[in-house]
């Protein structure tokens, strides 16, 4: 059996190059090297999707040394059952988001379609590699390869001067995380074996100071590339940048990279810690959740909004996983195998629905070339089937049921509760609470964000030409995004049988006894429920709409325009008064007027929110970095006598300190 | 299986048939605190009758979004209706109080872009007023409610039963009266019976809406406001365990009547609030609720 695994292993590996290889090798139009991109990408993650459910349901992990990459570095393969997960989530939407770039590629014919190939399998490879591999060395080696090649996704419209800004704040803050992964190895290692198995090993013999040590800097070195607040800012400019399809599989799978280092690390690798770690993880999942969702209310870029939701979700998996830290901590396996479980339910819910809404956003700039939500409107009866398969993505991360989105952040609900339950001390009880408040407080938000993002842009009339002209995009797009809408319908009516395999999971990491299925049954109940009173009240109203009569909406007796409808701005605005205490919005109004201010023929208002982070956190480090370069730059004065004269004052020192 | 879902179906019957009664009960004892005469108590089942029977007119620019909506509050407040156990019950079959919170959250988004929809300025800010406080109600409401599971020691609502009756219930009470008030859009946040443009928030929503839509819309707001009710009396004060089934309800109407008349009775003599006056009203029911969560954990 093993045999097979392998073999379908290297296969996919091999697909995975020849996607990337081919297109730079046979220099054809950009149709052909799109065809021999994404058809490689397209098996390539089918293949995945079933290595990855195999490594899942399978016992007995697969392990395979693929021989030396580098002098001295083995590739090693190690597919347990939280390797498998993460493959086949990866696989999954890589391979739909392949699918979905056959269509969406053709409006950047002009630009080299053949190196966007290469990039966009490379980078699907190194993310797969990521997660397989069993030697922090290769992992590094993967984690840097996926990063440099993300890297030049998100430049691909490098014109741009903002898209190469973009790029520049990602590569930047994510070395920053990568310098702190690196430290997180090195203290655990100790400099003498690389593999995981040797590190956990060595984490039995490592005092309470280092293991916190260690777990800290996985915290931000993960959390940087997961975007957790305050280490988020690279995100929300990076996966607009990027071309939809690519900020597709950047925010559905690749910040779970940071997620899956997370839990190898901190859970799997060092094992049970102080409750404290648990309650960090907790907070700032808390954190990232209420500011992400926040900032992403105040959007009107689609994109952008999308992004900051990533935060959110990111935030909302991290409460999950806190919790199962906290348990834990508690020597109580059973709820912290649940709460892990919940974590990774989400994991996979925000990968599914959260592709889902970037592929439909990408659609919607594909019909219109706009991703600002203010010009757009009435795209509904434009293109009806990208419309529901949008709203059902929206629905779906909104946190309502029957969707998918329900279904985990429920498991989180019941993980936090049982925190509360517990009983361990007053101050739980307390905190366990407040924090299923906030997980409500985040799914208002962004029940509201949803509500604009898809009433602005998909309902009423349209606000631009660009949105009057816009069509339905080609089938293989819709194709490419109809399997996620329909995955989360189906992840939300049947979580037990997905809770099921990821409590084998999660029993991998936190080993305990048999664990009972948490509750959450009723889902296909209630979605049947829902279907049967909405049919029979279909059928009795005669069917919905069959003899309503059409007429103008009611504008107090003027015919309303379209500019007269609620735009985004707008529609934000009371949720920008009420939290202005975080959001900090400056509002300015400005009029020209005839003679008395009654009598304006111009008002221009403006209306913009603080980036706190930005302004409070980042701009004095900036400057405070700038203000040091300056002082030591006296050292570098360009003369070459003085280069050569440092190589030789160190050179000297390095032979007294070796001798 | 089959026996709970028939006294699912018997409970979304019954809360179909009481509700528009509630409903009018409630408008009595307003009118007469208000010292008028005011429309009978079945006023509420004549209007509906009345919007029922009439075709539905409907915005030009509207899509199935618009006619879909009334369809899912309806059937989502109904759900929601069948999670309460009203009579002493074998088993929930459609979901807890989780899904309960989130049911309302359901037919809240779809009602958010239902008032979108027509392209009308009122429609829109509805929504946006509606979405806003819907994010100052729902973390209070989680607060209150599972304050609640900390006693009861599970979200099951059969477990629930009657949670709330110690000392510490008596904040989370005052805490989820205020949620009440403002989920069944009554003065101090809302008025339902006001077209003044702008205090309108969820009559905004449904104003392009005509015939049986709005006939269906009514409907669905007054069974969301019996099912509100008749949750705080399940968590608060319960009927006594083994009654039979027809005194439970008999109960339960009864109850619940006498927290409309509460309702009533404060619309009445409150004025309604600024909007942006609101997250003081909701951070007062936040406090309440966190002092019922915290008396709950010490003890």
């Amino acid at each position: 059996m093993a045999g097979l695994q392998e073999k379908l292993l290297l296969i996919t590996l091999i697909l995975y190059l020849s996607g990337a290889v081919l297109p730079l090798m046979i220099r054809g139009s950009p149709r052909v090297s799109l065809i021999l991109g994404c058809c490689p990408g397209v098996a390539a993650g089918m293949l995945g999707l079933v290595l990855g459910l195999w490594g899942m349901i399978n016992p007995v992990p697969l392990v395979v040394n693929l021989g030396c990459i580098l002098p001295g570095v083995e590739l090693g393969i190690l597919i347990d059952r939280l390797a498998g997960f993460f493959l086949a989530a990866i696989s999954m939407v890589a391979a739909l988001a392949s699918i979905y770039s056959l269509g969406y590629m053709k409006i950047y014919v002009k630009e080299n379609v053949a190196w966007w190939s290469f990039c966009y399998n490379l980078f699907v490879l190194s993310m797969s590699l990521v997660v397989m591999v069993n030697n922090t060395v290769v992992f590094l080696i993967f984690w840097e390869l996926m990063t440099l090649a993300s890297y030049f996704l998100v430049t691909f419209e490098y014109r741009h001067q903002q898209v190469r800004k973009a790029g520049f704040g990602y590569i930047v803050m994510t070395h920053l995380g990568t310098v702190f992964i690196i430290s997180a190895f090195f203290i655990m290692s100790g400099g003498a074996n690389w593999g995981f198995a040797d590190l956990a090993a060595r984490s039995e013999s490592l005092s309470a100071t280092t293991k916190s040590l260690v777990f800290a800097c996985a915290l931000i070195g993960f959390g940087t590339k997961a975007g957790v607040v305050p280490l988020h800012l690279w995100l929300p400019s990076a996966h607009p940048a990027a071309p939809s399809n690519v900020s597709a599989v950047m925010s559905g799978v690749m910040l779970k990279t940071a997620i899956y280092g997370m839990i190898r690390l901190i859970i799997d690798i060092l094992g049970p810690g102080p409750a404290w770690w648990g309650g960090l993880v907790l907070a700032v999942g808390i954190v990232s959740a209420v500011i992400g969702v926040l900032y992403a209310l105040m959007e009107h870029d689609l994109k952008r909004l999308l992004a900051f939701h990533s935060v959110e979700n990111i935030g909302i998996i991290l409460m999950g996983l806190g919790a199962g830290m906290i348990f834990y901590s508690w020597s109580m396996p059973v709820p912290a195998a649940i709460a892990v479980a919940a974590g990774l339910f989400h994991v996979l819910n925000h990968a599914v629905f959260k592709s889902l809404l970037f592929l439909g956003a990408g659609s919607v700039y594909y019909a219109t070339h706009t991703r600002d939500i203010e010009e757009l409107g009435g795209l509904i009866n434009k293109m009806p089937q990208t419309a529901v398969l949008f709203l059902v993505g929206a629905v779906s991360i909104s946190a309502i049921p029957p969707f998918n989105g329900f279904a985990s952040e429920y498991q989180i609900y019941q993980s936090l509760l049982a925190l509360s339950l517990a009983k361990v001390s007053g101050f739980w009880s307390v905190a366990g609470v407040l924090a299923c408040a906030a997980l409500a407080l985040t799914g208002a938000l962004a029940a509201a964000c949803f509500v604009k993002a898809f009433g602005v842009s998909f309902l009423a009339r349209p606000r631009s030409q660009k949105a009057a002209h816009a069509s339905e995009v080609p089938l293989v797009m819709r194709v490419g995004m109809a399997p996620l809408a329909v995955l989360c319908l189906a992840l939300g009516v049947l979580p037990q049988v997905v809770m099921n395999s990821l409590l084998g999971v999660a029993a991998q990491i936190v080993p305990g006894p048999e664990i009972p299925l948490p509750p959450g049954a009723f889902n296909l109940n209630l979605a049947l429920l829902l279907a049967a009173i909405i049919a029979a009240l279909a059928g009795l109203s005669g069917l919905p709409g069959g003899r309503a009569r059409r007429a103008e909406t009611w504008g107090c007796g003027i015919v309303p325009d379209a500019s007269m409808e609620y735009t985004a701005a707008s529609f934000s605005q009371p949720v920008r008064r009420v939290y202005q205490f975080i959001l900090q919005p400056k509002r300015e109004v400005t009029t020209d007027y005839t003679l008395l201010p009654y009598f304006n023929y111009r008002i221009h208002f403006e209306e913009r929110i603080k980036s706190v982070f930005r302004d409070f956190l980042y701009k004095p480090l900036r400057e405070f970095t700038i203000a040091l370069s300056k002082k030591w730059r006296y050292i570098q004065c360009g003369d070459i006598n003085l280069y050569l004269g440092y190589i030789f004052v160190t050179l000297i020192i390095l032979l007294v300190w070796v001798r | 299986m089959t026996v709970n879902i028939l006294s699912a179906l018997g409970q979304m019957a019954f809360l179909m048939l009481i509700a528009p009664l509630v409903n009018g009960v409630i408008k009595k004892a307003k009118a007469l605190t208000q010292c008028r005469r005011g429309p009978g108590i079945l006023q509420s089942y004549f209007d509906i009758v009345k919007f029922l029977r009439r075709d539905p007119v409907v915005s030009v620019h509207t899509s199935w979004i618009t006619l879909l909506t009334p369809l899912v509050c309806l059937g989502a407040y109904l759900a929601a209706g069948s999670i309460i156990p009203l009579w002493d019950h074998r088993g929930i079959v459609f979901g807890d109080l989780i899904a309960l919170t989130y049911l309302f959250a359901l037919a809240r988004f779809f009602l958010g872009l239902a008032g979108l929809e027509p392209g009308s300025a009122f429609g829109g800010m509805g929504s946006s007023r509606e979405m806003m406080i819907a994010t100052l109600v729902e973390p209070v409401m989680v607060l209150g409610l599972f304050g609640l599971v900390l006693t009861a020691g599970s979200t099951d609502l059969r477990a629930l039963a009657g949670a709330g009756w110690n000392p510490a219930g008596a904040l989370a009470f005052i805490g989820l009266m205020i949620v009440t008030v403002a989920e069944t859009g009554r003065i101090p946040v809302d008025n339902p019976d006001t077209h003044l443009e702008l205090t309108m928030v969820h009559e905004a929503m449904l104003l392009e809406y005509a015939g049986r839509q709005l006939g269906f819309l009514h409907w669905a707001a007054m069974i969301k406001q019996l099912v509100l009710l008749a949750l705080l009396v399940h968590l608060f004060w319960p009927h006594p365990p083994g009654i039979p089934a027809a005194a439970a309800l008999g109960l339960m109407a009864a109850k619940v009547t006498a927290l409309g008349l509460g309702l009533a009775f404060t619309e009445s003599v409150l004025a309604k609030m600024r909007l942006f006056r609101l997250p003081e009203l909701m951070a007062g029911g936040a406090a309440f609720c966190l002092l019922a969560v915290l008396s709950n954990s010490i003890m």
